[in-house]
C-alpha cells in the first residue's frame, strides 16, 4: 500500500511538471512583440513588410518621453512567412504577432493582391481576426512611423487600433475588423470596405489621419469614398454609433450642429419592370451641440427648422454617397445581401450581373431627424426675451 | 474487477459531457460545409429519432437492469449472435475512444501548439487517461458529473459574450439548396446520436428505471440545443461563406472574445475540449474493454487484466498518434465516424426481437394455461 501511494505521488508530480510550461515556450526577452504591420508592393511578386515592434525601453522622464516605445523593421521578399522569418536576423528575436492590432496596406497592394498577407494572417494561430486593416496611398513605413508621433503613452503602442475603437465619438470613418472585412467579402456580393489613412501636414509636424474609405469589389480595391461620403456610407449601413452633423440655417444662415446619439436605417427593395428600386429611410436622433441662430431651442418651430436643415444636409451627403458607389458599380449598401436573404430566387437571377443591376438601380433616400433636447441651455445668446413658453402638440 | 453500475445522474452527465464535444467542436466544420444554414432543421428532425433511440435503449436495458451487456445480448440473441453484437459494440466504443484522442490532439496542434510534437501531446494525455481507466467506470462517471455541471453553466457564457457580434440575418435564406443538404445533415447528426449506444452497456444502479428515461430525454433536448447553438452561432458571426473555410469554427469564436484580463477566450475552448475528451476517451475505452473482458460479480483485482488494459490502450493511443500526425487523416476518420451512424438501428432491432420474444412467451403461457 505504501509503495502504491508513493508511486501515485511520483506519478502526480511527474504529470504536473509539464503543466508549468509548454514544449515550445518562448521567454519574453527572446520575443519581439509586434503591434502593427505594413505591406507595400516593391515589384512583381515582391513585397516589403514593415513591422513595428514594442521596444520595452523605459523613456519616462527622458528628453524623448513623448516618443513611443516602438521600433520599425523592414524587409522584402516573396511570401509573408519568408520575410517574417528573415526579419529575425535584424530583430534578433522571434516576432510575436498575438498583439498586432493594425495592418496597413498600400493602395497598390489593395488593388492588386489583397489576400497576400491575409492568407497567412488567418491561417496562423498567432494573429487575431479582431485586428484592423487600413489602406493608405502614402508610404506605409511613414504612416506607421508618424501614427504614434505626438501620442500620449497610453495609446502610443497601439495608436491606429485605439483610434478605431473611438468610433463611437465620430462617424465619418469606418472601422471594420479583419473578421468583418472577410465576412463581407465572403458574402454573395463579394464587396467590402476598409478605412483609409493619409499623412497630413500640421503645425506640430506630420500626423496620420483617418481619411476616407477604400471600396473593395471582387477581391481588389476599385475606388474610394471621401470623408463626407464615408459618413453617408456609415448611415446607410446602420453603423452610426455617435458623431456630429453641422449645417447652416437656411433662414438665418448661421451655423448649427447636431450631436448624433442614435441612428436607424430601413431598406426597402422592389424589382419591377426589369429595374431595381431601393429606398433607404434614415432616422437620426441627437441633441443640439451648437446653435448660432440665437433661437430658443425649446420652441417647436426652431426645433423643426433645425431638424429640416440637418435632414437636408444629411440627404445631400447620402445622395453623393449613393451616386459614387453606383458609379463605381460596387454595392456596399447591403442591397444585394438583402435580396439574397429575402428573395433568393431573384438574387440567383441577378447574381451574374449584379454590379450592373446595382449601378442602374433607382436608389432613393429620405432622412428624418429628431432633436431629443437642446442640452443644458436653450440658447447661449443673451438677447432671448423672457416669456412663457408656448405649448404645442408634438408632431 | 467488480461489476460497476451507473446511477441516473451519472448516466445523465455522461451524455452531457461526451456528446457535446462532437456537436460543439468536431462536427461543426462538417455541418457548416454540408448543411450550412439549415443545420438547425437537421438537428430538430433528428431529435425525436434520438428520443426514440434512448427509449429503445432504456426498454432493452429494463429487461435486465443489473446485467452486463454481453449477458443481455446472449439472452436476447443467443450465444453466437450475442457475441457478434457485443464485439461490434466493443469495437465501436474503442473506435470512439481512439478517435477522441486524435480529434483533441489535432485541435490542439492547429489552434494552440503547432510546434509541439504530436507524440508529446498524445503521451501526456494518454497517461492521464490510463490512470482514470485503471480507476474504473464508476470513478469516470463521477468525474463526469463534476465536469458536466461546470461545462453546462460556463458554456452559455460564450453565447452571451458573442451575441453582440452576431448577425442573425445570416440564418437566411431558408432551404436555399433544397432538402438534400438537410438530408445529409440528418445523417451526420445521427452519427452523433449513435454514441448514446454506450448507455446500453451501463447497468442500472437505481432500482427505479423510469427515472433514467426521463433524464435521458432531458439530456437529448439539451444536447440538441447544444448542437444547434454553436453551428448557427458560427454562421451568425462569420457568415456562411467564411465559416465554411475554418477548420475549427467554434474555436475561432472563442478566439475573438476577450474578457477583462483574459485577452483571448480560446483557452476556455481548450479546457472544455480537454475535459470532454478526457471523459470520452476513458469512459468509452473502459466500457469497450469491459465488453471484451466482462467483469464478474466477485472477481478480485487482476494484474493480468490491467496489463492487457494498458497494452490495448497503448495500441489505441498509437493509432490515434498516427492519425493525428496529419489533418487529412483526421478528416477521413471523421467521415468514418459519420458512417458509424448506421449502428443507431441496433437498439431498435433489439427492441423488435425483445417484443417478438415477449409475444411468443406470452402465447406459450396462454397455450399452457388453456
Amino acid at each position: 500500500m505504501k509503495i502504491h501511494s508513493l508511486l501515485l505521488i511520483a506519478l502526480s508530480l511527474l504529470l504536473s511538471l509539464p503543466l508549468t510550461g509548454c514544449w515550445s515556450s518562448l521567454e519574453l526577452r527572446d520575443a519581439a512583440i509586434v503591434s502593427g504591420l505594413g505591406i507595400e508592393k516593391v515589384k512583381r511578386q515582391t513585397y516589403r513588410l514593415t513591422v513595428e515592434v514594442i521596444s520595452g525601453k523605459n523613456t519616462q522622464g527622458s528628453a524623448s518621453a513623448n516618443k513611443s516605445n516602438r521600433i520599425l523593421f523592414t524587409k522584402s521578399g516573396h511570401t509573408v512567412l519568408s520575410i517574417e522569418r528573415n526579419m529575425i536576423r535584424d530583430v534578433k528575436r522571434r516576432l510575436i504577432f498575438t498583439h498586432a492590432k493594425s495592418l496597413v496596406i498600400s493602395d497598390q497592394v489593395a488593388k492588386e493582391d489583397l489576400f497576400w498577407l491575409l492568407d497567412t494572417w488567418v491561417r496562423d494561430q498567432q494573429p487575431r481576426l479582431i485586428a484592423y486593416l487600413f489602406v493608405t496611398p502614402d508610404s506605409v513605413e511613414e504612416v506607421l512611423e508618424q501614427s504614434s508621433a505626438n501620442q500620449t503613452s497610453a495609446s502610443a503602442e497601439f495608436p491606429l487600433s485605439t483610434g478605431a475603437e473611438n468610433i463611437r465619438f465620430i462617424s465619418n470613418y469606418t472601422t471594420p475588423t479583419i473578421l468583418e472585412f472577410l465576412k463581407n467579402l465572403f458574402e454573395p456580393t463579394n464587396t467590402a470596405y476598409l478605412p483609409m489613412l493619409r499623412i497630413k501636414s500640421a503645425q506640430s509636424g506630420q500626423i496620420v489621419e483617418y481619411s476616407g474609405t477604400a471600396v473593395i469589389n471582387h477581391d481588389h480595391m476599385v475606388g474610394e469614398l471621401n470623408t463626407k461620403q464615408t459618413q453617408g456610407l456609415v448611415w446607410l449601413i446602420n453603423k452610426e454609433m455617435g458623431g456630429a452633423i453641422d449645417t447652416f440655417s437656411p433662414v438665418t444662415h448661421r451655423r448649427q450642429a447636431l450631436e448624433v446619439t442614435g441612428e436607424k436605417t430601413d431598406m426597402h427593395t422592389l424589382f419591377a419592370h426589369n429595374r431595381l428600386l431601393v429606398h433607404f429611410a434614415v432616422h437620426l436622433k441627437g441633441t443640439v451641440a451648437e446653435d448660432a441662430t440665437g433661437q430658443d431651442m425649446d420652441q417647436p418651430a426652431a426645433n423643426r427648422e433645425m431638424e429640416q436643415a440637418i435632414a437636408k444636409q444629411a440627404q445631400d451627403i447620402l445622395c453623393d454617397t449613393v451616386r459614387t458607389l453606383q458609379h463605381q458599380k460596387t454595392d456596399l449598401l447591403g442591397v444585394g445581401l438583402h435580396i439574397y436573404r429575402t428573395h433568393p430566387k431573384l438574387w440567383h437571377k441577378l447574381q451574374s450581373h449584379w454590379d450592373e443591376a446595382f449601378a442602374h438601380a433607382k436608389i432613393t433616400t429620405r432622412v428624418d431627424v429628431v432633436i431629443q433636447h437642446p442640452g443644458l441651455i436653450r440658447s447661449i445668446y443673451p438677447h432671448l426675451p423672457l416669456s412663457v413658453p408656448s405649448i404645442s402638440l408634438p408632431k | 474487477m467488480p461489476l460497476e453500475k451507473a446511477s441516473r445522474w451519472e448516466s445523465f452527465f455522461a451524455t452531457m459531457i461526451t456528446l457535446p464535444i462532437i456537436g460543439h467542436a468536431v462536427l461543426v466544420s462538417l455541418l457548416v460545409r454540408t448543411v450550412g444554414r439549415d443545420e438547425w432543421l437537421a438537428v430538430l428532425i433528428t431529435t425525436p429519432l434520438a428520443a426514440a433511440l434512448v427509449y429503445a435503449i432504456w426498454r432493452v436495458r429494463k429487461e435486465d437492469p443489473q446485467a452486463t451487456f454481453p449477458a443481455l445480448a446472449k439472452k436476447l440473441l443467443g450465444r453466437p449472435l450475442g457475441f457478434v453484437l457485443t464485439l461490434v459494440l466493443a469495437l465501436y466504443l474503442l473506435f470512439l475512444s481512439m478517435s477522441s484522442i486524435a480529434f483533441l490532439v489535432d485541435f490542439i496542434q492547429i489552434s494552440f501548439f503547432p510546434e509541439t510534437p504530436t507524440f508529446a501531446l498524445v503521451l501526456f494525455f494518454a497517461l492521464f487517461c490510463l490512470y482514470a481507466i485503471f480507476k474504473g467506470t464508476k470513478v469516470i462517471l463521477q468525474t463526469a458529473i463534476v465536469l458536466g455541471i461546470s461545462s453546462l453553466f460556463t458554456g452559455s457564457t460564450v453565447t452571451m459574450m458573442s451575441s453582440p457580434m452576431k448577425d442573425f440575418g445570416e440564418w437566411l435564406p431558408f432551404l436555399e439548396f433544397g432538402l438534400k443538404p438537410v438530408g445529409l445533415g440528418v445523417w451526420v447528426v445521427l452519427s452523433m446520436w449513435a454514441e448514446l449506444l454506450f448507455l446500453l452497456t451501463l447497468p442500472f444502479e437505481d432500482t427505479n428505471p423510469p427515472v433514467y428515461l426521463k433524464l435521458w430525454i432531458i439530456s437529448i433536448a439539451i444536447n440538441a440545443f447544444m448542437t444547434i447553438t454553436p453551428t448557427m452561432g458560427v454562421i451568425s458571426l462569420f457568415g456562411l461563406g467564411f465559416a465554411s473555410m475554418l477548420t475549427y469554427p467554434t474555436e475561432e469564436t472563442t478566439r475573438i472574445i476577450h474578457l477583462f484580463i483574459v485577452d483571448r477566450f480560446d483557452i476556455y475552448g481548450l479546457m472544455l475540449m480537454t475535459f470532454g475528451t478526457y471523459i470520452r476517451t476513458t469512459l468509452y475505452f473502459r466500457l469497450g474493454f469491459d465488453l471484451l473482458f466482462p467483469p464478474k460479480q466477485k472477481q478480485v483485482r487482476s494484474t493480468f487484466l490491467r496489463i492487457v488494459m494498458a497494452l490495448l490502450f497503448a495500441l489505441l493511443a498509437g493509432i490515434a498518434y498516427l492519425i493525428a500526425k496529419q489533418h487529412v487523416r483526421v478528416e477521413q476518420i471523421l467521415l468514418l465516424y459519420t458512417l458509424c451512424g448506421a449502428l443507431i438501428l441496433l437498439p431498435f432491432l433489439l427492441l423488435v426481437i425483445l417484443w417478438i420474444k415477449n409475444k411468443l412467451a406470452a402465447r406459450q403461457i396462454a397455450l399452457k394455461t388453456s
